[in-house]
């Protein structure tokens, strides 16, 4: 999808912070995030294990795990409504019906005691005002919207009759069934095998076709990324470092740090002695330096890293379309960046 | 008086070493029982349900107005009549229909008392797994206090207070099982409550109250049942307990306990008298456990998959 054909600006993330209050103190998870989303669009959004990925999605719907996380500050803007502003109620209603969520681990999505059609027609009778008789019908046509084959014998399935991959995309017609705005995939693919990941992105794709829905696809797999996304964020220590069209980060990559994560995948037209692997270990985010969090890890490091939190700068990417990285050698016009 | 019923499971002896051939037998028709649910449910119905439900029809006897010149009758094969086949106590009442009207008693106490725990329960552990923090705490040292009190104390404390009725008996119970359910329940919950699906069921919408008792309570309702069935046998012998020290049913209602604590100084010259209602109470709770264990092999996955 071409940047021209995108619609208009729904769901918009300004300097989202949340915070979390563990036993070794307070950890800044999500630290002043901010993106936006326009219909049909697809945001990627990278990072490692504890960069803060998912508990930016889940403050999105509110739903990060109380009384441990809270949402301290930004603003969550879903057609111009402040979501962080809504009471309970009114944020049910929103979860579901205008983001929906996939999460990671299809085997535990499901409950097992409810059939899949069951499951299907709840989601929808939460939202929609259908009689129930209709329910069942309209949960088989979910069912066949995911390509799941026999629909009207499915449904009388329980979940530990279904495949893992065939699970999945049972999920994926609950989180569509009410035909959302935004759906947040939450590594959706991670617990699939490659073949039935495949099948399970190009679902997506068709889904978001038809329906112009936007997604945030949460991942740490570049190959993904570069197969689904139109717009990428790369986090690290609970902040965006690096944010531009997918064109532009794989090209010319302004940040260090997405230098060194796109240096350590395998490519099947390169061979490489021994593949790179960014040195040091992810930041501990309960005691994080007033600098740059890369920069105990940054090949490119001066004493200001360390000092000061570089400012969001415009990166070398394709023409027009924003691109930008928080990095002092931005302000070097001779730094390329160059792979590791 | 303890009531766990998780006890039990590390009574299951191993049957590898050879027995002598007493025992083997016995052992044999312990996994004859096991194996054929049916014949200890056919005890359980025959020693309790069924006497309970046609006490007021079947028995031969008025079980509170005895016929005081028949007293200290012996049964009928210890030169007794049919007339009172199981004999009568010091005021001539038969023991026989006594016993029928006490499975009554033993059962609606047993039936409520679990109920009653058991919602309680059930509920408080749900809230204290599903939200946790302060609410978690504040139940669950709830539930340490009430384990901590010997139940016999309580019942003492709550029979005075109260006066000793078929409530105080009860509430005994009650405050004995909730802990029980709350603290089992509870720890289950902490485990569902971390499956993505419960965060799928929020994140399409459903309300907290929906997911406990939509997602979550179908999810530990095996393990209620079990333990409900397991303890059946276990409230009746804390109810022959209280009965028998005098702060359970009161007289002159027939209760086992109570039947039993009445012959206990006629021991030696009338043995009948608490011989029977004794017998009763050890084979109800034996086929009731049988029951128990037997739904929670078929119930547990936990047991069933060894």
């Amino acid at each position: 999808m071409t940047g021209a054909s995108l619609g208009d600006v729904i769901l918009e993330v300004e300097h989202l912070e949340t915070h979390l209050d563990t036993k070794m103190g307070l950890v800044k998870a999500v630290d002043g995030v901010s993106f936006s989303l326009r219909r049909g669009e697809t945001l990627g959004i990278v990072g490692e294990s504890g960069s803060g990925k998912s508990m930016t999605a889940l403050s999105i719907l509110r739903l990060a795990p109380r009384p441990a996380a809270r949402i301290v500050g930004g603003r969550v803007l879903l057609d111009g409504k402040d979501l962080l502003r809504h009471g309970a109620e009114e944020m049910r209603r929103v979860r579901g019906r205008f983001i929906s969520m996939v999460l990671q681990d299809p085997q535990t999505s499901l409950n097992p005691v409810y059939t899949i059609g069951g499951q299907i027609a709840e989601a929808i009778a939460m939202h929609r005002d259908v009689p129930r008789p209709e329910l069942l019908s309209r949960a088989v046509a979910a069912l066949r919207r995911v390509r799941v084959a026999a629909p009207e014998q499915r449904v009388r399935d329980h979940p530990h009759q279904l495949s893992g991959g065939m699970k999945q995309r049972v999920v994926g017609a609950i989180a569509s069934s009410c035909e959302p705005r935004v759906l947040i995939a939450d590594e959706p693919t991670t617990a699939l095998d490659a073949t039935i990941q495949a099948q399970y992105l190009r679902l997506l794709k068709d889904i978001q076709r038809e329906s112009g829905l936007s997604i945030i696809f949460i991942t740490h797999d570049f190959g993904i990324v570069a197969d689904m996304c139109d717009q990428v964020a790369v986090m690290y220590g609970g902040r965006i470092v690096e944010y531009g069209p997918v064109r532009a980060i794989f090209n010319t990559p302004a940040h260090p740090y997405t230098q060194a994560l796109l240096s350590s995948v395998p490519a099947v037209d390169r061979t490489v002695e021994r593949l790179y692997s960014i040195p040091g270990q992810p930041p501990s985010l309960w005691d994080l330096p007033p600098g740059c969090r890369f920069e105990p890890r940054c090949r490119w490091a001066e004493p200001r890293c360390r000092r000061e939190y570089p400012p969001v700068l415009p990166g070398r990417g394709a023409g027009d379309a924003a691109h930008s990285a928080s990095c002092w050698k931005l302000e070097d016009p001779e730094w390329d960046n160059p792979r590791c | 008086m303890r009531l766990r019923g998780q006890e039990r499971m590390g009574t299951r002896s191993p049957a590898a070493t050879p027995l002598p051939a007493g025992l083997r037998s016995a052992g044999r028709l312990g996994r004859r029982l096991k194996r054929y649910p049916l014949v200890s449910s056919f005890i359980l119905v025959a020693l309790l349900v069924f006497p309970a439900i046609t006490a007021d029809w079947l028995a031969p006897h008025d079980p509170i107005q005895g016929f005081v010149p028949d007293r200290r009758q012996p049964p009928v094969f210890f030169g007794g009549t049919w007339e009172y086949p199981l004999g009568t106590d010091r005021i001539g009442r038969d023991i026989l229909s006594r016993i029928m009207h006490g499975a009554k008693v033993s059962l609606s106490i047993s039936l409520v008392g679990i109920f009653f725990g058991g919602v309680l329960g059930t509920l408080l552990g749900l809230l204290g797994g599903y939200f946790r923090g302060w609410l978690d705490a504040v139940i669950m040292r709830l539930v340490d206090i009430s384990l901590a009190l010997p139940s016999i104390l309580l019942a003492l404390v709550l029979a005075v207070a109260l006066g000793p009725s078929f409530r105080t008996v009860i509430l005994v119970v009650v405050f004995v099982l909730w802990a029980l359910y709350a603290r089992q329940v509870r720890g289950e919950v902490l485990s569902i409550r971390e499956r993505d699906f419960v965060a799928r069921a929020r994140a399409s919408g459903n309300s907290h109250a929906r997911i406990i008792l939509r997602h979550i309570l179908p999810n530990v309702a095996n393990t209620i049942v079990v333990l409900a069935t397991l303890q059946v046998g276990s409230v009746i012998i804390l109810e022959a307990a209280l009965s028998f020290l005098g702060v359970g049913i009161p007289k002159p209602t027939p209760a086992w306990g109570l039947m039993v604590a009445d012959g206990r100084q006629l021991i030696v010259s009338a043995w009948w008298i608490a011989f029977f209602p004794g017998l009763a109470i050890t084979l109800t709770v034996f086929a009731l456990n049988l029951l128990g264990d037997w739904v929670r092999d078929r119930l547990d996955p936990k047991v069933s998959q060894v």
